[in-house]
């Protein structure tokens, strides 16, 4: 029965993709001047025939709905382009740097909810303590702080000053693990590689605590406004009456049903985890998809952008669609696709 | 009907309740004594805001903040209960003393399964000794049914808003019900239920308090259910008892202005019999006010009334009591005289 | 009986702006935050008189002094030799800037077009939604980039790069607000006494749904503070001329080891900025619902 449901939310996704891949096409299509010219600079010496072989080998020469619908074809199959600027696929690309960013938003996220989710809990209890207006003031200062700076800051203390962690990179050379699914932890544990698995934590860090500031502070308040409104409730009244555990009241009963408003906020926060992360991916080096879209812009790689572009917004729509199937799961009055 | 006097379940003595606010401390219980013997169902009747729920709350210990008890004696069977630590008071809630509340909508977990909830009733006092599921779900599937849920196999599986309000009651029953306690509070247990609900509710209750000797206060601000249903009867208002004794003769020959005002508040079938309003709204209860906290309502009130050593609850006989002085001439509804009129006029600054 | 009215609502528009006022005051974090703000506004207008080096005069002899309370340079000079606290103040008026003006057109765009949308509902609604669920599946910051990278580094351009994404917000707020109260008893009122479509939007539902509007806008304008910062980071936001936080703390990245005073100065004073503004509105959230107190 909601498996139904699920299967209904997947489809109703299929049109916000689809309308992303074409907006991403005709922005592309709006930027001034020649898309070709652009590619190969202004002291190009290509003669007119490579221009027009590249033309047609792009479509250009082509109606624009023709265009579109030649790219839709290709983007179904897979083939996002050829990146001038760095002679690949941008398919391959965009598979090697994936890994790295997914990586980086994975540890970003889980600092965040590692941080918030007792804080917010804790806060709630001792709703005006001095914990309480403690932890309200940092919340409020990590929302307020840019990530890129926090992430120079970071390294300025740790990496510079006191030398703890590495100042950027993912892995030095020869020591990453053998690639099995391009994330670097997991790798390394599955091949059972401790060297790299330590350097590898230890490269993550800094991004990820730099990254994952701002949802942990947004993550607090949201745990701890729910806690808040939940704690309120008559059920938790009753479950005390019943002679559970504080513990208990507090885990069990209260969290249990903030939970729901806890995991949108989280689908939230990762879906612009993915895109506030190009800059600290230049900050600390970090080669993932933000640094490729970044020198992609710089470098006027069409091709590239595009593809990167697309596959952003894609994963973020992903993104919404398992926290909607989630937030399901997790409230048994709603079925998919109602609004509570 | 045994010759011994019944063991007194739950004895309150002086029970004070403050909240403090913004704008000054609300007292809401005003030493509130109440005794509960075994099998008995005492009736707390009142006007919304008068402290009834406040009394219950009280006794379980369970007062929101940043209300909090300021004073007097919780002894439930035999036990002071208001010295005890956390702990033990955990393990007494629920077991020997449970609650019923309100909207069974609310106070059941929307999250939780009511097999589950049920057995967590009764696994936090080490009931749950079952060696396999379906040992356990025959045990929570009888507890349903003593409750009066047809098909609790199906129920226990489901989640409280998947079930009728009268059905959520029921379940709220069970839970209350599931560790044999000896005193079972209910606030206000049938008020969002229709009426017909209502009445299978009440009978439910009465059948566990004859077959299981449970006593059981009834928090209620509906006279009808409370003369249906309950043994005795305590009106109070403004945080005080102002009226209490065998339900019968408390409805039927009220002594106090109040519980007087409340009975011709009820509309009567008769057309000729206009209703009468209790004129005046309900004091407000922030700050120490001595005196009778009916006075600016009353329509027998002297300047007397006032003088704060007259404010006892005095006992009437036949286990009534009232908290009025002048309850004999109210009774005889002698009214003021013309004296006491000039006197009043006087007065104009009590509410 | 129009004047009547007229009045009528002026003096409850009067009366709940006091109460609002009063409930702000109590606030003391507020109220800092709020001081703090008019501060740097201050500071920003007064930005030649109170600095004693222009932004950009380069004076190789003095590179990379540091911060001295008595010396030339206030909080340093960078790697040209220009003055760092002038070139802080100057890039406060860039912030404060971007920040308003953004959500102004973003908070007017968008507001306009969610209670048309919510009010007449339709093909304008379905369009307008669609569109806007298309625009936020893209990370913001990738979508300015995008938008910079096309039409080149500018204050206008940027104003418009953050904007095109930046309605969607209002326009989510505004239509949810309008279709709360479309329903509600006194549209008909208004509607059987003849006011026109216009007149309902604008007098009788606007005054009811605007308040998490003004509240969201409030704390965006912090984050399209922060977003000016990182455009201007990666060097395609404001131009490199005009003396902006985010440049600045691109340029004083490079000297990090030398010269941490560069890049960390002009982001303290973004952080402090955006928190104040970020407690002041939070605090009017509060303010104008009593219920959801945050502290």
């Amino acid at each position: 029965m909601r498996g139904i449901k699920v299967l209904e939310r997947a489809l109703a996704a299929l049109p916000i993709m689809l309308g992303v891949c074409v907006v991403v096409f005709l922005f592309m299509r709006l930027i001034p001047g020649d898309p070709v010219d652009i590619m190969l600079g202004e002291a190009s010496t290509a003669t007119q025939e490579e221009i027009d072989t590249l033309r047609a080998q792009f479509d250009l020469d082509q109606p624009i709905h023709v265009q579109l619908g030649r790219y839709l074809a290709r983007v179904v199959r897979g083939d996002l382009g050829y990146s001038i600027t760095r002679s690949a696929n941008v398919s391959t690309l965009i598979a090697e740097a994936l890994p790295a960013t997914i990586e980086l938003a994975l540890a970003s996220i889980l600092f965040a909810l590692i941080v918030a989710i007792p804080t917010g809990i804790i806060s709630a209890v001792k709703h005006n303590s001095i914990t309480d207006r403690a932890s309200m003031a940092g919340a409020f200062v990590g929302i307020s702080m840019p990530a890129f700076w926090l992430g120079i800051v970071l390294i300025m203390v740790f990496a510079v000053q006191l030398k703890w962690l590495p100042t950027s990179g993912r892995a030095p050379y020869g020591l990453a693990p053998d690639h099995v699914t391009g994330l670097y932890v997991l790798d390394s544990i599955i091949t059972g590689n401790v060297p790299a698995l330590l350097t590898s934590i230890k490269h993550l860090i800094l991004p990820a605590v730099a990254l994952g500031a701002a949802p942990a502070a947004i993550i607090t308040r949201v745990v701890r406004s729910s806690m808040l409104e939940v704690l309120r409730r008559d059920y938790v009244t009753f479950a005390r009456a019943k002679g559970v555990r504080e513990f208990a009241v507090i885990i069990r009963h209260a969290f249990r049903n903030a939970l729901i408003p806890t995991v949108t906020i989280t689908g939230l926060e990762v879906g612009s985890l993915l895109g506030g992360n190009m800059i600290v991916e230049t900050i600390f080096g970090w080669p993932g998809m933000g640094r490729l879209v970044v020198n992609g812009i710089f470098n006027r790689d069409y091709s590239l952008v595009q593809g990167a572009v697309m596959v952003y917004a894609l994963t973020f729509v992903l993104v919404n669609l398992i926290s909607d199937i989630l937030y399901t799961w997790l409230n048994p009055k709603i079925g998919v696709g109602e609004t509570s | 009907m045994s010759l011994l006097k019944p063991r007194e379940v739950l004895r309150i003595t002086g029970l004070r309740v403050h909240y403090p606010t913004d704008k000054g401390i609300v007292r809401a219980v005003r030493g509130v004594d109440l005794t509960v013997h075994e099998g008995e169902i005492v009736g707390l009747v009142g006007e919304s805001g008068c402290g009834k729920s406040a009394t219950l709350l009280a006794t379980m210990r369970l007062l929101p903040y940043p209300g909090r008890i300021a004073g007097g004696r919780v002894i439930l069977n035999g036990q002071d209960i208001l010295s005890l630590s956390d702990a033990d008071m955990r393990s007494l809630r629920g077991s020997v003393m449970s609650m019923v509340f309100q909207d069974p909508m609310s106070t059941l977990n929307p999250a939780h399964k009511i097999g589950a909830q049920i057995k967590e009733a009764l696994a936090v006092h080490g009931k749950w000794n079952y060696r396999d599921r379906k040992s356990g779900r025959e045990a929570l599937a009888a507890l349903l049914a003593e409750v009066g849920i047809p098909s609790p196999e199906t129920v226990i599986d489901q989640y409280p808003h998947q079930l009728s309000g009268g059905m959520q009651q029921r379940v709220m029953i069970a839970i209350a019900l599931a560790c044999r306690p000896a005193l079972i509070l209910a606030d206000e247990p049938t008020t969002a239920l229709d009426v017909t609900i209502e009445a299978q509710i009440l009978d439910l209750l009465r059948k566990i308090n004859k077959e299981n000797g449970t006593a059981i206060v009834l928090v209620t601000h509906n006279l009808a259910v409370a003369s249906q249903f309950c043994h005795r009867i305590a009106v109070m208002y403004a945080g005080q008892i102002v009226e209490e004794g065998p339900v019968r003769e408390v409805l039927s020959a009220p002594l106090h202005p109040y519980t007087q005002g409340l009975l011709e508040c009820i509309p009567k079938f008769d057309k000729s019999i206009r209703l009468n309003p209790i004129p005046g709204h309900v004091p407000d209860l922030i700050g120490q006010k001595t005196g009778c906290s009916f006075y600016g309502r009353c329509e027998h009130k002297t300047r007397g009334c006032l003088d704060p050593n007259r404010q006892e609850l005095l006992p009437v006989g036949g286990g009534r009591g009232v908290r009025c002085w002048r309850w004999t001439s109210v009774v005889a509804r002698e009214g003021t005289g013309e004296e006491e009129e000039q006197e009043l006029a006087v007065d104009s600054d009590r509410d | 009986m129009r004047r009547r009215l007229l009045a009528l609502r002026l003096k409850l528009w009067r009366q709940n702006a006091r109460n609002l006022y009063r409930r702000l005051s109590r606030n003391k974090p507020a109220m800092a935050g709020f001081i703090l703000v008019l501060v740097f506004v201050a500071a920003a207008i007064l930005a030649p008189v109170i600095t004693r080096h222009p932004p950009d005069r380069q004076n190789l002899a003095d590179r990379f002094s540091p911060p001295s309370l008595k010396g030339k340079y206030l909080l340093g000079a960078d790697h040209l030799g220009r003055d760092v606290f002038s070139r802080i103040i100057y890039g406060a008026r860039v912030s404060i800037l971007v920040g308003v003006i953004t959500v102004t057109i973003s908070m007017l765009v968008g507001g306009t077009l969610g209670i048309l949308a919510g009010y007449y509902g339709g093909v304008l609604d379905a369009a307008l939604s669609r569109f806007s669920e298309i625009l936020l599946a893209f990370p913001y910051l990738i979508f300015a980039i995008g938008a910079m990278a096309m039409m080149g580094p500018g204050f206008w351009n940027l104003i418009w790069a953050l904007c095109f994404k930046g309605w969607v917000e209002f326009f989510r707020l505004a239509r949810a607000g309008v279709m709360a109260e479309k329903t509600r008893e006194y549209v008909d009122a208004a509607r059987v006494l003849g006011r026109s479509d216009a007149a309902i939007m604008l007098s009788e539902i606007l005054p009811n749904m605007i308040n998490p509007l003004i509240v969201v806008g409030t704390l965006r304008m912090g984050t399209m503070m922060v977003m000016e910062a990182s455009l201007s980071f990666l060097g395609i936001g404001i131009p490199p001329r005009i003396p902006a936080w985010g440049s600045m703390i691109q340029d004083g990245y490079r000297f990090i080891l030398n010269a941490w005073w560069l890049s960390a100065l002009p982001g303290l004073f973004l952080v402090t900025l955006v928190l104040s503004v970020n407690i002041f509105g939070e605090a009017l959230r509060e303010a104008l619902n009593p219920d959801l107190k945050t502290f």
